[in-house]
């Protein structure tokens, strides 16, 4: 092999080692922020789902290893790309209500028209795409059926909601009784501290006016 | 941790060689390091890790007079124990008893029979002082909770159960006013709850990024052929499983 080729593929493969090691760093303080939200916000209790592509081992609870397949793809091996924090369900009254937090971590994919994800290089570039955590709160009447909450991953691999220019919406669904409000931040919104409980508190406002909810920073 | 040794409370965490962490180790150990905090900044500490419960907490409690840790009430009239009550530690001042009821984690354990009983038991013994508890771990929620206990006199009183976490404790410990001194009794009591488990969030403002990732490595890592990366770029593909000795040229 060219020994100017080896010496590319050495500095490539330092850049991911080094990118490898900023990825770790950055996701111990997102699950932190996660940690401090769900307390923040009183929330019972917190699981995580991968999105953007199927996890590796897709029933950890059976606690069988993990086959190497002919449907994997590397995106499958990259959790923290895209992420759901499901805080689960609180009640309010006549109200039952759901909240995820979805980490997406580039928007590129889904600022393009480009339908097929395993191609980074079609993506949107890292410095026009955009990284965010964006709000999901399903609420239902009590003791109705959870009918949108089981669909809510077609949202999150929605363009219209993961790409970067979305903000918020709400989403009624008056057939099932549900309605569901989306609402995006830009993960900077949470670099510290205080900034975290301003924009909890911005989407906690949000919240509460449109979804006629009581949701309070404590 | 002293403190658990002074009370003979150390006996389950050195059965065997190594440390096992227990709630009796951790209250010690945590409780028993901010007593030599000045009192305000103690009780702000207590005060502002607890949740929506905080605001029917005093702004301050005034000089502490002392801290117990697992004192022993043996009046146990209208409780529910036969010899005696016993709350994890105790914050006396002039006009307070301030009951801090620990459990090992957060999440859940706290309960209101044990409430009931460590305040009936101290207002028992004294009912001059008001009474204030904070239920330090155990709670699946942080909402305050209102209870009404009976009196040695019959007399029903209301009381609020202030619910805090270690997680939010730890929090507001890291925002210490720094000083020398200071910042020793923060990182051993830090290290301390590390050691049972609690680790103080990281803020994104830390992440440390002075390093720089070039772009150019993507297409590197692209154009990389040879016959071993032929298997890397497979991952793009689907695999036939039943190719997998092709790939790997098993050693021989």
């Amino acid at each position: 092999m060219e020994s100017n080729k080896v010496k590319e593929l050495q500095d490539a493969l330092c850049d991911i080692r080094k990118a490898h090691r900023l990825i770790c760093s950055f996701q111990q303080r997102m699950l932190d922020l996660a940690q401090f939200i769900r307390m923040k916000l009183d929330l019972p209790s917190l699981r995580l789902y991968k999105l953007f592509s199927e996890p590796i081992n897709p029933e950890p609870d059976k606690n069988e290893k993990v086959v190497l397949s002919g449907k994997m793809w590397a995106w499958d091996f990259l959790y923290s790309y895209q992420l759901e924090y499901d805080f689960e369900t609180k009640i309010y009254g006549q109200y039952e209500y759901a909240i995820s937090l979805i980490q997406c971590l580039d928007t590129g994919f889904f600022d393009k028209e480009d339908d097929d994800p395993k191609y980074p290089d079609t993506f949107a570039t890292e410095e026009d795409s955009e990284s965010k955590l964006v709000f999901y709160v399903n609420r239902i009447q009590v003791n109705s059926e959870w009918i949108q909450w089981y669909n809510r991953h077609e949202l999150f691999n929605d363009k219209r909601y993961m790409c970067k220019d979305f903000k918020k919406e709400v989403i009624d669904y008056p057939e099932d009784n549900e309605k569901v409000l989306l609402y995006s931040f830009p993960i900077e919104r949470f670099i510290d501290e205080q900034s975290t409980i301003e924009a909890l508190q911005e989407f906690a406002d949000y919240c509460n006016k449109e979804l006629d909810l009581n949701i309070r920073l404590i | 941790m002293l403190q658990a040794l002074l009370h003979s409370k150390l006996k389950a965490s050195f059965d065997n060689p190594s440390f096992r962490p227990s709630e009796d180790t951790l209250t010690s150990s945590v409780f028993g390091i901010l007593q030599y905090l000045p009192d305000d900044t103690l009780w702000q500490i207590v005060r502002n890790s607890c949740g929506e419960g905080k605001q029917f907490l005093p702004e301050t409690i005034g000089e502490i007079e002392y801290i117990d840790f697992w004192p022993k009430y043996r009046d146990v009239e209208g409780t529910t124990n036969r010899s005696y009550v016993e709350p994890d530690v105790l914050l006396v001042t002039k006009k307070y008893y301030v009951i801090i009821e620990a459990k090992k984690f957060d999440g859940g354990g706290q309960y209101l029979t044990q409430w009931k009983n460590e305040i009936r038991a101290i207002n028992n013994e004294d009912d001059t002082k008001e009474i204030l508890f904070v239920a330090m771990g155990g709670n699946s929620t942080l909402m305050h909770e209102e209870i009404s206990v009976e009196l040695k006199n019959a007399e029903v009183r209301t009381y609020i159960i202030n619910r805090s976490s270690w997680f939010n404790l730890l929090n507001e410990i890291q925002k210490i006013e720094s000083s020398k001194e200071r910042n020793r009794l923060v990182t051993d009591v830090t290290q301390a709850m590390n050691r049972h488990g609690f680790i103080q969030i990281k803020w994104l403002n830390s992440l440390m990024h002075n390093k720089t990732i070039s772009t150019e490595s993507i297409t590197t890592i692209n154009r990389w052929k040879s016959h071993r990366i032929i298997f890397l770029e497979g991952f793009k593909k689907k695999i036939n499983i039943n190719s997998i000795n092709t790939i790997w040229n098993p050693i021989k």
